[in-house]
């Protein structure tokens, strides 16, 4: 059996509302094995991206615990969170994420500075990460000098660039037209065959969730497996 | 991160809105231009003042007269009335050996009978008048209390040049503006000696001519005009040659009429005034006026830097409005920043750099600016001094304003960043991803 | 702006009292080199100008010490009105040597017309009084001028004699006998005029 990526057992996680307190994950499990590819589905407000910034480590659980890549998130403090998401997490996001006054090599270079590139590999590792997605000669372009689908890919190629154990990407599809998203979709689901990744994918979007291998929908504040590939 | 990438970082954070940039930049700037130019120009008039009690010139000077006051010395301020002693070489000596005392100038004075041959007053020519002429050594004019109005001091060994003083432009009904006027003119004096001529007796003057070559404010005696000091000692002589030993023209019999004693420095002059008491002599010095002077000096600079930190401290809360509306345009980005592995203090970093760095490039505009404008009122000041007939100033670099306002600008931006930043720093990672 | 005017005072109350020069010089330098010019006038009322309303200024001694001398000269004018040769002989020329005389002038005629001294020994004080000015270095220039308006005696013989007095001291004579005799300020500027002519020329 190969290692687990993701452990989540009995994840509670409460929204401080007005009047009370708001369950939106309630003694949630979740394994997923290295290498793997899981879609999230579920309505709006269901929790999945609370989940996901969960495993990535932008939140602290309250309840339960949450092992990823060998991190138990639980305990961590503000910067041990901070190192974990710099060493073993990869995000992409539906509203990209991009800086507006950088460049699309400088957004994955300010990635690889972060990720602790040294200053004179940096530019190469960013190229090649811009090649991989293939937007090599669009590096000195700004977001908004790109399209939708190719935000994204510089978004992918930003994840990549402290070669992340984990991909996490929140609808990242979300913003995007038809002809983009099988370009993204297609690179995606490449990562972890290429990349060694495993990738945990929030999404409305039935294609893409139709490529994982495991399509898990979030239903009152847990997790119902809807179908395996 | 380091302090380079955050420098770079925050670099591209400002081009997100130039505008806001540049107008935060402005009002620092203005802020450092008021603050140093308020602070070059007190701090140039001070030096100025300061530079003249340092070298001990005229404002570190005591006048010393004989013991017993006399109407002419009503103006000594700490008078003991006393038997009359005279101011001779051997007091001159005693004096001059006291320590603190930097240098000591006789003053030597005259009566005289003056013709102005060529100077009329309203059509009528000017009557001969007796006045009296002061000679002091102008080689050392510079500790002296002189100033220039018009013209030149004459030449320390001169025997044909005078400078008058206001008395004498009163006496021709001329204005302190037309001081001009009479430099160039010539004057005639005679210095008076008894003859007696067997039943009878004669006073015989010994006349000379002099050019008028400058008009001066002098408090080195009471007398219209200022000579060297040769020319007041032979006028003296003659008088004094007479048969009588010039008593029958009043003559005084203290060979100098008044010493001036320049102290080492403004804080010797008590000190040597008390001395000089002791010695026997009446002294008079401004050091109150210059205490006070200082004192008035001190708090212009006290209001002015006022004035400027006032400035500076709502650039500040210019910097610290701009910034936060910057954290909260900013708060998805700053998630996306942690989102990537970016630790609180590396954000707390972008946002100190890019404060810092306003307030750094505020100060040198605003420094540069300032050294402009004060040069601009200086310019205005010199043109009022030189239509008053005094001497301008120069404007030095203060290098302590400068550097002062341009760390000064940058550390204050930094204090004024810092609840931005730590606001920034403390955002949640959380606010990457969308949801509650 | 009130703050203008503070910094105002503070700079002009800096500049008031530092004492500084002024940058222009507007009259170069005096030329102070050359001999002392010391002059001195011996003589008696005609000298001192007793008729005169402002004798500082229209006397003739004054008249050639400023427009024929160098500025660097001294005037002492020793005449007394009245004075006769022997008077000026024993209080004038003496008073004279002290000074270390470059340029003396003589003209005493009326004192000696009116006390009646005799030409001869008018003739014999004069040449005295001449020589010992001369032994002391200076230049002598020897007048002889009109009769008073009052005295009836001529002083035609006195004007000869010092005119043989000056040939014989190799002086200058300065024929002044024919002014008018109230020797007014015009008389006065004829004198100096008529003296600075002798200056001109070279001693015989």
């Amino acid at each position: 059996m190969p290692p687990l990526a993701i452990a989540v057992r009995d994840l509670t996680h409460r929204f401080v509302v007005r009047g009370g307190r708001l369950t939106v994950l309630d003694g949630l499990d979740l394994v997923v094995e290295a290498g793997g590819h899981v879609a999230l589905m579920g309505q709006s407000g269901a929790g999945k991206s609370t989940l996901l910034a969960l495993l990535g480590g932008l939140e602290r659980p309250q309840e339960g615990s949450v092992v990823v890549d060998g991190h138990d998130l639980t305990g961590l403090s503000r910067d041990e969170l901070a190192a974990f998401r710099r060493e073993s997490v990869g995000f992409v996001f539906q509203h990209f994420g991009l800086l507006e006054t950088l460049s699309a090599v400088e957004n994955v270079e300010l990635a690889c500075t972060l990720a602790g590139v040294p200053r004179r590999s940096r530019g190469r590792r960013a190229k090649e990460l811009l090649d991989a997605v293939g937007l090599g000669e669009r590096a000195g372009h700004r977001p908004g000098e790109l399209s939708g689908g190719e935000r994204q890919r510089v978004a992918i190629a930003r994840a990549l660039a402290n070669h992340p154990r984990v991909v996490l990407a929140d609808e990242p599809t979300g913003n995007l037209d038809e002809d983009s998203t099988t370009m993204v979709v297609e690179l995606l689901e490449s990562l972890p065959a290429e990349h060694g990744c495993t990738l945990v994918v929030v999404t409305h979007n039935r294609a893409l969730a139709g490529r994982a291998k495991r399509l898990l929908a979030l239903r009152r504040g847990n997790l119902h497996e809807a179908a395996s590939v | 991160m380091s302090w380079r990438d955050a420098l770079a970082l925050a670099g591209k954070g400002v081009q997100r809105r130039p505008g806001r940039a540049v107008l935060t930049v402005l009002a620092v700037a203005l802020a450092a231009a008021l603050l140093t130019a308020l602070l070059t120009i007190a701090g140039t008039a001070e030096t100025k003042v300061l530079d003249e009690l340092a070298k001990g010139g005229p404002l570190a000077g005591i006048k010393v007269a004989a013991a017993e006051p006399d109407p002419g010395q009503i103006d000594q301020d700490n008078a003991r009335p006393g038997p009359p002693r005279d101011l001779d070489d051997a007091a001159l000596a005693r004096i001059a050996a006291l320590p603190a005392v930097s240098r000591v100038l006789p003053v030597i004075t005259a009566r005289v009978l003056v013709t102005a041959p060529d100077r009329t007053v309203e059509g009528q020519a000017l009557d001969p008048f007796l006045d009296t002429i002061v000679g002091v050594d102008l080689s050392s004019a510079a500790s002296l209390p002189l100033t220039v109005l018009a013209g030149r001091l004459p030449g320390e060994s001169s025997v044909t040049e005078v400078a008058v003083t206001q008395g004498y432009l009163e006496r021709l009904g001329l204005e302190r503006t037309e001081a001009s006027t009479v430099v160039g003119s010539e004057i005639r004096w005679g210095a008076g000696r008894f003859y007696p001529d067997g039943e009878r007796s004669f006073v015989r003057g010994r006349w000379v001519r002099a050019q008028v070559v400058g008009v001066v404010a002098q408090e080195a005696g009471s007398g219209s005009f200022l000579v060297p000091i040769d020319q007041a000692r032979t006028a003296r002589a003659w008088t004094g040659s007479g048969p009588d030993g010039g008593a029958s023209l009043e003559l005084a019999s203290s060979p100098y009429t008044g010493l001036f004693v320049v102290a080492e420095g403004i804080d010797n002059v008590s000190r040597v005034r008390a001395q000089i008491t002791a010695v026997g002599y009446s002294t008079s010095a401004p050091e109150n006026l210059i205490a006070t002077v200082r004192r008035y000096l001190h708090v212009v600079e006290i209001v002015l830097s006022a004035v400027g930190g006032i400035g500076l401290v709502i650039a500040a809360l210019g910097i610290t409005n701009a910034l936060l509306a910057a954290v909260r345009e900013r708060r998805r980005e700053i998630g996306v920043l942690k989102a990537i592995g970016a630790r609180d203090r590396d954000v707390l970093r972008i946002f100190l750099v890019e404060a810092t760095a306003l307030g750094l490039l505020g100060g040198l505009l605003g420094t540069a600016l300032g050294w402009l404008v004060a040069r601009g009122v200086s310019e205005v000041v010199n043109g009022y001094l030189a239509a008053q007939g005094l001497v301008g100033v120069r404007l030095g670099i203060p290098v302590l304003v400068v550097a002062g306002g341009i760390v000064g600008s940058a550390l204050l931006s930094l204090v004024a960043g810092t609840v931005p930043a730590l606001r920034a720093a403390r955002l949640p990672a959380r606010e990457a991803v969308g949801g509650s | 702006m009130p703050l203008v005017a503070v910094l105002l005072a503070v700079l002009v109350a800096a500049c008031a009292t530092a004492g500084d020069q002024t940058t222009a010089s507007t009259i170069p330098p005096a030329d102070n080199t050359g001999p002392p010019v010391v002059f001195v006038a011996v003589g008696g009322g005609e000298t001192t100008g007793v008729r005169l309303p402002d004798s500082l200024r229209q006397s003739w001694p004054q008249l050639l010490f400023t427009e024929a001398l160098p500025r660097r000269a001294v005037l002492v004018n020793l005449s007394s009105p009245g004075a006769t040769v022997a008077q000026a002989l024993d209080q004038q020329v003496p008073a004279a040597l002290e000074l270390g005389p470059t340029l003396a002038t003589v003209w005493l005629t009326r004192g000696d017309v009116r006390a009646g001294t005799s030409v001869a020994a008018y003739e014999r004080d004069l040449e005295l009084v001449v020589r010992r000015l001369q032994d002391s270095g200076a230049r002598v220039l020897v007048a002889t001028g009109p009769p008073s308006p009052e005295d009836a005696v001529p002083v035609g013989p006195y004007g000869a004699a010092a005119e043989r007095v000056a040939q014989r001291t190799g002086t200058q004579f300065v024929d002044l006998s024919a002014l008018d005799s109230e020797l007014g300020v015009a008389g006065h500027r004829q004198a100096a005029d008529a003296f600075m002519a002798a200056l001109a020329t070279d001693p015989p």
